[in-house]
Formats: structure tokens, sequence, C-alpha cells
């Protein structure tokens, strides 16, 4: 120890030598010392004067300023934002703005509900002129398609990830090399700006050019009247001006050129309230049953090779009567079975509604079409019914351009292909030939929201903004410019095909800019109205649309030479069958095939979701012994598809029909859409699609595509599952179990009608109250009344219940298992001969009993009735015994079989923040929309006033675009409902079970003999 | 209390039997090992009970989509096995309340396995309003209790509240009779138990029993006030279960004549049950003269009687529907009789109607092997009534566009087999731990203390001697 004592541990050398400079600056390092005068003391010897009152001088002064600066005041938080409303608005509160619907070529005009930042809900615009306030399936289901995390997120550079500044280098640099055969493949381009931009793009370019093609084209329509009026025009049909209608296979309530305008202007001619009444008579003469076939007063089974036939009669015997004579044709009536008279009764129908008869044919035939104006001039529907002056421009395709352009392509006459918004490999049925052609251009860009079937063969792909992320226009009839605006900051990289082709054009700019811009240089001047820019600018934004005026086209009188050199086919067709291709109303031509929404969107007619069939007459199943489900072969020579058999009462014998729109890659994505457990079917199977592709059998036909061919058809051994939302399809029971017709639907004739209003409605009961005095509804009483005259089936309600209340997509299997989960349905029933069926469309929703059959069962109180008389369903209380979808006599009960959660978070963003998502093991049902009830009540007593009839409206009311829906109270004496509510039409349905339902329907009318 | 004796009645006990043959008779299972056979049987039951219980869980973790309802057809086989278990835990009650009301003294042979079926019966019908339940966790929501959700409470209008009632009512009932009857015997097992645990464990569950004339007594007084409590029960479960659906207003459940057809339908496969039963333990068991022919040909005449009134009622509703001119109606029997599901129909008419009238024949109802065979066929065609009355009233009703069918998922034949599964597994361990006849009532029924002086003079009277107290 004493060793290790006398141990120095040293740390450095300089301690260890222990220098005397060493142990200054040891000192001053670590002064030994630290008492203030020793720190004086060596202040003093340094030099320095710092006494002791310096020091309290500092001392003072420092603490002076502290105080002082604590006495300022402190930077102020504001803990309560808002007192300027931010730019999203209130949280929580829905804000409504104008728009134009891109989701088809129609251009309606639609609100858009903005909760939160989010768009969630598309209405129809009311002050809209063309779509007046309607809005289809199709229109309320592109919401769903905004939040898909399919879509495409950025740009592709040869199938990889690019940065759009690479894109645009890539683009500026090839185009750089090229001044000639540039050329840009677009669907109909209804925007204005769209089309000038692409007219800019194109200059700089040698023998460049912009096609345009609708996969279903009306080119023969456009091109008849080139050589009837002198002038390549879609004609703007006015519905609204027709008195007799004769559609040869023209879907127009359902899918052709513009529904939700025709639909509007269609009911406006048959008007029950109106004194006296008026009725149009409508004439459907087609082979498949299409929706407006199922609304006609007069449906005719004709095959469309009849067409010409009916087509040459009816112009033949309007010339006697016109004593005109300039047709060189005969109409031969064997080649067809429909009976002279009917026509005689149909001619003289047209002839006596003279300037007020509308006939339109589906057919995309420029002969059938040149005889069609032919007829509609011997009527004199030009400048009546058909306003050419200010012509539609919802299809301006020409398909023959894009076969020119294969060729092109084929000889390497295209140096750059710019294809926007169509799909040609997937819908040309030469689509194999279009992707051979298309690797041989060297450049070619595809602008697109989904990888599709095109677009995995482009050099280049740009994906597009979705219309609810973008600003756009569109003039979908001449002289009515709606604007589009964007209600969300783009969720992915997208890019509009304006902002593309500015930035490749060489001034680059927002869409937003771009659409300004062009505003203000070529729709300014043609309107009056607005004496600045910004008033017509605001004006736009607040009604969603302007008016404008454009320089009148000029359209020649008839020329009669090209009827004098009209000759129609005589050659005896091949094929057993007549395949006629059709559209869907909630699929089109397949556009939106990836929303599941419209994918579980019954057919209005078949009931069928999730897949595209062989719909054949019941006659010709059982002559082919074929049943439905079972898989037949459709074969043309070229082309070969299978799909099941569907047997579709009323349909033309020799006539099948399949839907187009099916058959997508995009579809693929289905084969886990639904409920997961161990006897689950697949909606698709792996690398499978939803259908097939039916365009294949489009038929190329000097230079048109037709949508009817001949086809044979060979069994197979092969069954596929349809499913079904409705699989018993007459209003009579079987005939073995009786045959008895149910009295759910109350119909009379508009002759009966005119002497009788309640004829058909007879069927009354004496209702006895025992305890009328219990319940009695003070304040409001919700009621609702549905006219079966004005519902054409179309299902836009269906689709927009299910937006606006958060309804799930369940997949084929559980549809199968008739699980869907829709609040709102519509029954379709036949009546009638199977050959020649009668169609009735009837929305059932729940009923709100006034005496609920569903009420009285529940154990634990989780279905109730409000004092306002809605049915209320009480989903955290609701156990799941499902006692009350047994005992509901309509089964409008759904219930939550599965949880139906996605697993995918974006797609949530479109769920409806009011409503409430279901879990597992709960029921659900229609709620009237009791948040649009509540909101409107709130506001009202905000405001002070007392509710307005037609304040709420419901979300099935809104969209209806032939106003079938009411909804309303009816212990207001003074609204719509009341009034509708004790017409003699009204009835409701089981009225003598005495559940008291507070929807009610009104007859249907049909104007037939 | 008057006592004599009929030369005309055969014993109801056969061969001759001593009390202490009876106890040894009783409780030799028990005190055996168990047979192989036995063993089989309880072990098939397991198993089949085991894949029931999975079913269930499966189908409580995903959902109730694993059945094959939908939006037409919210009950099939969940509550078609409902109240097939409840009918079939009919017959215990009866025979051993009503039928000792009645002074039936025959009904000592076969009462305590009823009863044990009865509650086995019951106990696999309560797990279906359970599981049926889209979230059975919150099944307790049916239940009043005061809560603390503001006044929320049950719904007492509706009939499945009424079921919980009628049922946890029955139930318990059931129970504290089977069990009272039980305590004399398990005084008996408690006393032949050799193993100290064996004795603690009886001795609890005879509650000190020490056979002596005053408890006695109050056992009989007991047993006669739970009888009479009984026998209402034994009445008003099957009504309110049948008023799940005559409430409703769906074609084909609204019907007033339900309460009486369930109750009368529900005796009629609950005897099935009980000959199904007692059919193969007297002959397993070696019981055939504690359970004689006598014993199988008068549990065939009440079914034949309560098959009468099952057939009755079928004729009394096909009646209704057509004299009333409701066309819903009117179309659901034709519907039933010839549309789709008539195939069930018809099962059930031939189970339930036409075969049960070979009954008629004594030598049917007389011959083992054959009323076997028929009680399972009465029990197959009760089974599909319930069906009947549930599917194809629900699947075709008034809106064609709903009409709909039903295809059962493999989850649920799985948990219909699995409820059959715990019956039996329940019944094998009933019939292993608890004496299978009540030994004291069997006593009782003998003609020993009744008639000592009479016994020594004519031995030949003594093998007819019957005594009804």
């Amino acid at each position: 120890m004493a060793e290790n004592k006398s141990k120095k541990y040293w740390k450095g050398i300089e301690e260890l030598e222990n220098t005397p400079e060493f142990r200054k600056s040891l000192e001053s390092e670590f002064p030994e010392e630290a008492s203030p005068e020793a720190f004086l003391k060596k202040a003093e010897e340094n030099g320095s004067n710092f006494s002791r009152r310096s020091f309290l001088k500092a001392t003072g002064f420092t603490v002076g300023a502290a105080i002082l600066g604590a006495c300022a005041r402190g930077p102020v938080e504001k803990a309560i934002p808002l007192l300027n409303r931010a730019e999203i608005g209130v949280p929580g509160k829905a804000y409504w703005y104008g728009s134009t619907c891109h989701g088809c070529v129609s251009g309606c005009g639609i609100l858009v509900k903005n909760r939160d930042g989010r768009p969630i809900k598309i209405e129809g615009n009311p002050r809209h002129p063309l779509s007046q306030g309607g809005v289809c399936a199709v229109g309320q289901a592109t919401v769903l398609s905004l939040y898909d995390s399919k879509r495409l997120q950025e740009p592709l550079l040869n199938g990889k990830p690019a940065e759009w500044k690479k894109i645009d280098r890539a683009v500026n640099d090839r185009l750089k090399r090229t001044n000639e055969n540039v050329y840009i493949l677009t669907e109909t381009i209804t925007s204005p700006t769209t089309r000038y931009l692409i007219g800019q793009f194109l200059k700089r370019f040698k023998n460049s050019r912009h096609i345009e093609y609708d996969p279903v084209s009306c080119s023969a329509i456009l091109a008849a009247h080139k050589q009837t009026h002198g002038l390549r025009a879609l004609p703007h049909y006015r519905f609204d001006r027709a008195e007799v209608i004769v559609s040869f296979g023209a879907d127009f309530l359902g899918t052709w050129i513009s529904p939700v305008e025709f639909t509007k202007d269609y009911m406006k001619n048959r008007n029950l309230a109106e004194k006296p009444p008026r009725m149009s008579y409508h004439v459907q003469i087609e082979g498949r049953l299409s929706v407006t076939g199922s609304n006609a007063d007069n449906r005719i089974t004709a095959t469309s090779g009849e067409f010409g036939v009916l087509l040459t009669y009816i112009a033949e015997k309007l010339e006697e009567r016109a004593g005109a004579g300039n047709l060189p044709l005969k109409a031969d009536l064997t080649q067809t079975r429909v009976a002279k008279q009917t026509l005689d009764k149909i001619i003289s129908k047209l002839w006596s509604a003279k300037g007020s008869s509308l006939i339109v044919c589906g057919a995309n035939d420029v002969r059938l079409q040149i005889l069609v104006n032919y007829i509609n001039h011997l009527l004199g529907g030009y400048g009546t019914t058909i306003d050419l002056g200010r012509p539609s421009y919802q299809k301006l395709g020409d398909e023959n351009k894009v076969n020119e352009l294969i060729d092109k392509m084929n000889r390497g006459e295209v140096s750059a292909l710019f294809i926007a918004g169509v799909n040609p490999v997937y819908s040309l049925p030469n689509g194999a030939e279009f992707k051979e052609a298309l690797q041989k251009v060297p450049f070619s860009v595809a602008f697109t929201e989904y990888s599709d079937e095109t677009a995995e063969h482009a050099s280049i792909v740009c994906p597009q903004s979705h219309f609810l992320e973008s600003w756009n226009d569109s003039e979908p009839v001449e002289g009515y410019l709606s604007i589009t605006q964007p209600l969300i900051s783009r969720l992915g990289l997208s890019r509009t095909l304006n902002e593309c082709l500015s930035a490749w054009t060489g001034n680059s700019a927002t869409d937003y800019a771009l659409l300004q811009d062009y505003w203000k240089r070529h729709v300014f001047p043609l309107q009056k109205k607005h004496a600045n820019f910004q008033d017509l600018w605001d004006r736009a934004l607040i009604d969603g649309y302007v008016q404008i005026k454009r320089p009148a086209k000029k359209a020649s009188s008839f020329n009669m030479n090209a009827i004098k050199n009209l000759r129609l086919d005589s050659a005896k067709p091949s094929g057993d069958f007549e395949l006629v291709l059709y559209q869907k109303v909630g699929i089109l031509d397949g556009r939106h095939a990836q929303n599941p929404w419209l994918q579980e969107l019954p057919d209005p007619i078949t009931k069928v979701v999730w897949d595209n069939y062989v719909s054949m007459a019941p006659q010709t199943a059982k002559r082919l012994n074929l049943r439905q489900g079972d898989v037949v072969r459709v074969s043309d020579g070229n082309s070969e598809m299978e799909l099941p058999v569907l047997p579709q009462p009323g349909q033309h014998e020799k006539v099948i029909a399949v839907a187009l729109g099916y058959g997508r890659n995009t579809t693929k994505r289905f084969k886990d859409i639904g409920p997961d457990w161990i006897s689950k079917r697949p909606t698709v199977k792996e690398g499978e699609t939803v259908g097939e592709n039916a365009y294949r059998f489009l038929k190329w036909q000097n230079g048109f595509l037709h949508f009817s061919s001949r086809v044979n058809i060979h069994p197979t051994e092969k069954t596929r599952i349809i499913a079904q939302t409705q699989t018993y399809n007459s209003i009579t029971v079987p005939e073995k179990l009786g045959g008895e017709r149910r009295p759910l639907i109350h119909e009379t004739t508009f002759k009966e009608y005119k002497k009788d209003p309640a004829s058909g409605n007879k069927y009354k009961h004496q209702i006895l109250q025992l305890w009328a005095e219990d319940h009695v509804y003070t304040g409001h009483h919700w009621a609702m009344v549905i006219d079966l005259n004005k519902c054409t089936g179309c299902s836009a309600c269906v689709i927009s219940c299910q937006a606006e209340n958060n309804v799930p997509v369940v997949g084929k299997d559980e549809v199968y298992r008739r699980r869907e989960l829709h609040w709102i349905r519509i029954d379709r029933y036949y009546s009638g001969p199977e050959s020649d069926v009668e169609v009735v469309h009837q929305p059932v929703m729940c009923h709100h009993c006034d005496h609920a059959p569903c009420e009285g069962v529940c154990p634990v109180l989780a279905t109730l009735h409000s004092d306002e008389g809605i049915n209320q369903q009480i989903y955290n209380r609701c156990v799941g015994t499902r006692y009350c979808a047994n005992n509901c006599p309509y089964k409008v009960r759904r219930f939550n079989w599965f949880s139906y959660r996605k697993k995918d978070e974006k797609e949530n963003l479109v769920l409806n923040p009011d409503v409430t998502v279901r879990s597992r093991g709960v029921m659900e049902k229609c709620s009237w929309c009791v948040q649009r009830i509540q909101e409107a009540k709130a506001e009202a007593k905000r405001k002070g006033v007392k509710l307005a009839d037609g304040d709420i409206k419901l979300a099935c009311e809104q969209s209806c675009p032939a106003d079938a829906i009411v909804f309303g109270d009816m212990n207001d004496p003074q609204s719509r409902i009341s009034k509708l509510i004790h017409h003699p039409r009204h009835y409701n349905m089981l009225e003598e079970m005495n559940f008291k339902p507070t929807v009610g329907y009104l007859t249907l009318v049909r104007n037939k003999e | 209390m008057s006592i004599y004796y009929s030369i005309l009645r055969k014993p109801i006990i056969a061969g001759d039997k001593k009390l202490k043959d009876i106890t040894d008779d009783v409780i030799r299972p028990l005190e055996q090992k168990p047979t192989l056979l036995w063993w089989v049987a309880f072990l098939v039951s397991l198993t089949v009970l085991l894949i029931g219980v999975i079913a269930v869980t499966y189908q409580i973790k995903v959902g109730i989509g694993t059945w094959g309802l939908n939006k037409t057809i919210g009950w099939a086989f969940d509550i078609t096995n409902f109240v097939f278990w409840i009918g079939i835990g009919h017959a215990g009650t009866l025979i051993s309340a009503i039928l000792f009301l009645f002074r039936q003294r025959w009904r000592t042979s076969i009462n305590r396995s009823a009863e044990a079926m009865t509650i086995i019966a019951v106990m696999c019908a309560g797990i279906f309003p359970l599981i049926h339940m889209g979230r059975p966790w919150l099944f307790f929501w049916v239940i009043p209790y005061p809560n603390l959700r503001g006044s929320l409470w049950v719904n007492f209008r509706s009939p499945l509240l009424w079921d919980f009632f009628a049922i946890s009512t029955y139930f318990t009932i059931s129970l504290i009779f089977w069990y009272l009857g039980l305590i004399p015997d398990m005084a008996t097992l408690r006393d032949r138990a050799k193993s100290k645990i064996k004795k603690f464990v009886y001795g609890l569950m005879s509650f000190g029993w020490n056979g002596s004339a005053r408890i006695w007594h109050h056992y009989e007084t007991t047993y006669l006030m739970l009888a009479a409590l009984a026998t209402p029960l034994v009445l008003s479960v099957h009504s309110i279960v049948s008023m799940d659906f005559a409430t409703a207003v769906i074609p084909g459940w609204h019907s007033t004549i339900f309460p009486p057809y369930f109750v009368a339908g529900a005796i009629f496969s609950g005897f099935s049950m009980v000959l199904t039963l007692m059919i193969i333990a007297r002959k397993v068991l070696h019981y055939e003269e504690y359970i004689t022919i006598d014993h199988i040909e008068k549990m065939c005449k009440i079914v034949l009687v309560t098959g009468g009134i099952v057939a009755l009622s079928y004729g009394i509703e096909i009646f209704m529907a057509i004299f009333f001119g409701n066309q819903y109606e009117r179309f659901m029997f034709i519907n039933r009789a010839l549309g789709p599901y008539a195939w069930a129909f018809w099962i059930m008419i031939s189970c339930n109607v036409i075969f049960p009238q070979l009954l008629w024949i004594k030598k049917i109802r007389r011959n083992v092997a054959l009323v076997f065979i028929l009680s399972i066929v009465v029990n197959i065609g009760m089974w599909f009534e319930r069906f009947v009355i549930i599917v194809t009233s629900l699947h075709r009703d008034f809106l064609p566009s709903s009409w709909a069918m039903y295809k059962p998922t493999i989850i649920e034949i799985a948990t219909l087999a699995g409820s059959f599964g715990l019956f039996f597994t329940f019944f094998l361990l009933f019939a292993r731990f608890v004496p299978f006849i009540a030994i004291g009532e069997v006593k009782g029924v003998l003609k020993y203390g009744k008639l000592k002086k009479n016994l020594t003079s004519e031995s030949s009277l003594k093998a007819n001697a019957d005594v009804t107290v």
C-alpha cells in the first residue's frame, strides 16, 4: 500500500516534466481558488477593470432587460380556426359542385357531392337543359372508379414506371425527329377544348390526322345524313316533340346515344297528369328484348334482317300518302313475319301524327339509315322531332378510318400514334390485326385510366386523370357547353389529355389554364349574355353549363338522289341465327368493366349480374334442348366464343343476343371479390375475365361495323352458373300450381284510363282499423309513390342507392345464392305468351309499413317505427335473428351474411360518412335515406322555415331519369305526395293484408287497344 | 286409497322380480366396466359431436353466410332442428308428469330415461336459437336484465322472446323434476358404492337421503307438486314455439291452429324417439323384463293417437286454405304439394300420416323390429314437417320476384349431425353413470307391501297381479 501511495500516475509528458509553463496553463485552466476576490485580483493582474460595481451594473442591466423583454405580449396561437371559412368548407358539411359526367359520351350535367374534400356522390344537375336532372347508373358509379387503387398511378415508359419529365422528354425528342404521319386515335371528343388542343398539336406535322372511333358506333346515321342532307352529322333527336315513335332496334331509353336525356324527353309526352292526359304511342321493332322494348306500347319482334323490308314498306306507303314517288324499292312482305295490318296501323298512326312522329333505327347500316331519313323527311320530322341545325356531338366516330389507319400502320406510314380513350385491340372485330399493326408503329402513346388491352402494346402509357379530378368541358349537343371541374386533387401521378397535348405542343400549362384560355378566346365570343369573361366563367361553374350560339350548320334540303340510288341486299343470309350484339345499361361498351358496382347491377331485363350470355327465345332453347346455363359455342366462321344460354321471353326465335363490353382484361381482378369461405365459387377463375368479348362478332360491311351477324351455335358439354337477382319472372304463378295472377301490378290501357282514371285499380279492400287513434302522426308522415308508367327499369336508382348508402358488392356466387345487398330492386315481370311478352318494371324497396310485420317480431327492438312513419333499423342493436326478414311480405330486408369489409382501404374513401357501414350479422334495408331527411330538417330548423315539399330528395328519387319516384310528407295536404296518394291511380301492394305500407304505386297504363 | 289387484292385467314388470333383483339389474351396468359396444357408440357419437363443434365454430367465425340461407329464406336447417329437438324434448315430461297425474304406472319403466332424453334434447334445441343469430356473442340482449343502456329493454311482443322464457322455464323444471326422481336412486348407489370417492360423490348427490318414511313422504309430495307444475309446461313450450310461426304474416305460418297442432306433433315425435331409444336400450342393457312388449304397445298407441291429431291438423290446414279463398294461402299449399319442395312434403305425409297407420294392427305394435323402424320413420317425418313448414312457406311467399330455393351447405349438415352427436354422447354418458330405470319407482309398482295377506294363498294370481293406487 505504501508503495502504491508513493506511486504517481501521470497523464501526459507535460505533467511528468511539470514545467513552469505547464503549471501556469494548468492554473488558468483549473483555478485552484474560485473566490471572487481571487478572480478580481487575477483580473486586475491581467489589466482588466471589471470591478464589483461593473459586475453589479452588468447584472442590473441584464435582469432589467430580461424583465422588460418579458413584458412584451406573447405570440398568439389561434386555437379557434375557421373564423373565415377555409377553402374546403365546413368539415362534415356536404358541398355540391356542378360538373359534367364523362362516364360515356352523352355528357350529362351532374352535381357532385363533396364531403370533407372527397367527392362521394353524383347526382343529376336539374338545371342542365339536356339531362334535366337525371343521371344513369354508369354516371353514378363513376365515383367508385375514382378511388380505384388499380387505376394507373404513374406513366409507363416501355412498360416501366417513369416520371412525367422523362415521358415529356421522350415524346418531345421523338416528335422533333418526326415531322409527318402523326396520328391521334380517340373516341368521340365532345370537349371543344380538347378538340382545339388536338388541332394545335397536329398542326406541326405534315400528313397528320385525328381519327375518332366509337366502339359502338352510329357512323351510319352520320353517313346517311351526309348523303341525304349533305352534312355528316348526328341529329339531335327530340323525343319531347314526338307523339308517335317507331324505333327499329334503337335502345334509346337504355343505351342509345343519350339515354338520360331521351328518357326525360320521352316521359314528357307520356304525362297522364296533364289535362287532357297525353300519351305518346311507341312502337319498338326489335329482335331481342331491350329496355326500350320493354316500355313500348307495341312491341314487334323482327330480326334486323327484316328491318329493310319493313322500312321499305313504311316508306312506300308514306310515299303513297304524301304523293311522292322516289323510292326505287318494292317491299316484299313475304320476307317478314310482321303482319301487313300491323304495319298499316303503324303507318296511319305515323301519318296522322305528321310533324310529331319520329323513326329511329339502331342498326349501323347506311342504307337503312337513308331509308329512315327519308321516312322522317316524309313525316316532316326534320326541324321538329329531328334537329339537324344543332346536331349532337355525342357520336362522331368513323370506324372505317380505323381500318385505313391499320393499313397505314402496316405500311409503315405512321410514325407516331397517340391513342386516347379507346381500346381498339379489344373493341375491334379485327383487334388482333390492330395489335400487330401497332407493333409496327415505331412510337405509340396510349392515354388510359387502366392498363388495357391496347395500352399493353404502346411504348408509352400516360395515366389519365379521372374526370372528377380534372378540368374540362363538353359539348354533347351543339350550343350546350358544360364544364367539368375537379372535386379532389389527383390521387395518382396522372395527367389529362389536354395537359399532355399542351406539354408536347411546347407551351406546358395546367388543364385549368388551358380550359380558361380556350373559353376566353373561343367560347366567350359565342355568347352575348355575359359582358365579361369572369361572369361567364362564374356562371358556368355555378350552373355547370352555358349556352352558346355557333354559326348555323348548313344542312341542305333532302337530296332525293340518295333515295333514288338506294339498293338493299336481298342475299339469303347464311347461318342459323342472327346474332345481335348490344350494350347493357351498366357495362355499356366495356369501358367500366372494372367497376364492381356496375358488374353487380342486375340487367334490367334479364336480372343477370357478372356475366354475359347467349339469350335466346325459350322456344328455341327448348327446340335445341338447351337449358339455362348450358354453354354453347357461337361461331361465325372466323370467331368463336363459349357462353351460357339464357332463355329470354319476348325474343325472336331466330335471334340470339350477346352483350358487348365483357371479357375485359381489367376484370381479371375480380377473382378475389366477395366473401371468402369454404364453399365459395370465385366470381372469375384465376386468369379469366368476366364474360367473353363479343366484339369479335361485329361485322365489317362497306366500312361500317354492324351489330348483327349470322352465326351458328353448337352445344357443348359444359355448364356455367348464371347469377340472377330474380329467378321467377312471371306475375302469374306456375300453371301447374294454379296459374293465378298475383294482384301486385295494377294496369289498364290508355283508352280505359281516359274513360275512368281508376280503371285497372278497382281492387280495393275495406280495411278496418282496430286502434286507429293509437298511432297518430302529428308531425311529418313520410310516404313515397312510384309511377309504374314512368319507370323504364333503367336501374339508375339501384346504383344511386348503393353509392348513397354504402351498400357493399358481394360477388357473383353470393348473388347466385340470392344474397345481393341492394336496398332497392326493380322487379321485372312478364305477362302474356312467351313469344310476345308484356313487361313491367316495379321498383321495390322497404315499404315502411305503418303496421310493419318486421317490427313486432324482433326480440331486441332493433327495428322500430319512428314518429314520422319511418321503419328504422338500428344496426348496433341487431343480433341477427333474421325473423324480421322472414316476416317481411315484400322481402326487402338484406342480411350481412359475411363481413364485406374492403381489403383496399383506398376504396373506402367512397363511403358516405353519414351512413353507418354495417357489420357482419346484422340486418339492413332501405332507410329512406334518413340521413337526407335529417339534414333537410336540420337545415330548415336552422333557417327557421318550414320544410318545403321537395326539400328532401332521396337518392333513388333524385337520380331517376324518368321522375318515377316521388317522396314527401303526406300530412301536408299541399304536397305532391298527398295529391298522388289520393289519385285514382294510386294503390298499395298487398293492401288487403293491412300492413299499411307507405310506399304506393300508380297504375301502369299502356297505350294499346 | 283403495287397493285392489286385477287378475286380468299382466304385471307391469315381467320376470317375477324380487326387490333386490331390480336394484341389481338396474345398477349392474353402472358397476361394470363399460362394454366394447358402449365404447364404440360413445366414440362415434363424440366424433360426430366434434364435427358439429368444428362446423359451428367455423360458422361463428366466418358468418351465417356459411349456411345456405338467402334474402328470401332466413331460416331453414337452424330452426327446423330447433323445433325438431324441442319436439323430441316433449315426451319425457309428458311421461313423467302427465302420465304420473293420470296414474299410468307403466310409465315407471321409462320415465327416467325419457326425462333424460328430454333434458338432452332441450339442450340440443337450445343451441340452435343461439347459433342462428348473426351475432351470437350478443345473445344476452334477448334477456331482459337491468342494463346500462338507458331504458333499452327487450321486445315483449316478439315470439322469440317468449321462446326464450318458455324454453328456459321448461328446461329448468324438467331438470329439477328429473333430479328429484333421481335422489332415492342416488342414495341406493351411495349405499352400494365401494370406493370412498364414489360414496362421497353419490352421498352429495343424494342430499343425505336416509329412506325414512318421512323423507319418502316429502319426496312424494314434492314430486306430485312438480308434476302438476310441469304439466302445463308440456303444453306451453311447443305452443309458444309454434307462435314463432303463427304470429307471422307469411302464408303457411300465419295459422291459429298451430299451438295444438305443434303440441300433438311434439308428443308424436317425442314418443317415437322414446321408442327408438328404449328398443335399443332394452336389448343392449337386457331390460326386456322392465320395458316389456306391453310398454312398447302402449307407447305405440300414443303415437297412433297423436299421429292422428297431426294428420287431422294437416287436413284442416288444407281445408282452411281452400275454404277461405286467400290466394296466397291456397297457392302455398298447392306449392307445398306440387312445387319444387314436393318431395319434402310427400316424405312428411308418408312418414307422419301413412306409415303410422300400420300401428292400428296389434301384431305390428308388438313387433319390436317393425316398431323400431316405424319410430325412426316418424322422426324423419317430423323433421321434415318442420322443414316443410319453414322452408316451403318462405321460399315462395307474396312477391314472385323474391321466390328462391334453399339448399343446405356442408356446414349445416355437419351442424345437424353434430346435434345428434351431442344427443347420443350425453345419452350414453347418462346410461353409464345414472340408473337407467327409476329403481324406487319401479319397486313401487311391484306387488310388494301392497297385498301381503293374499300373497301366500294364491300363487297363480301372483303372476297376473297388477296394483293400482
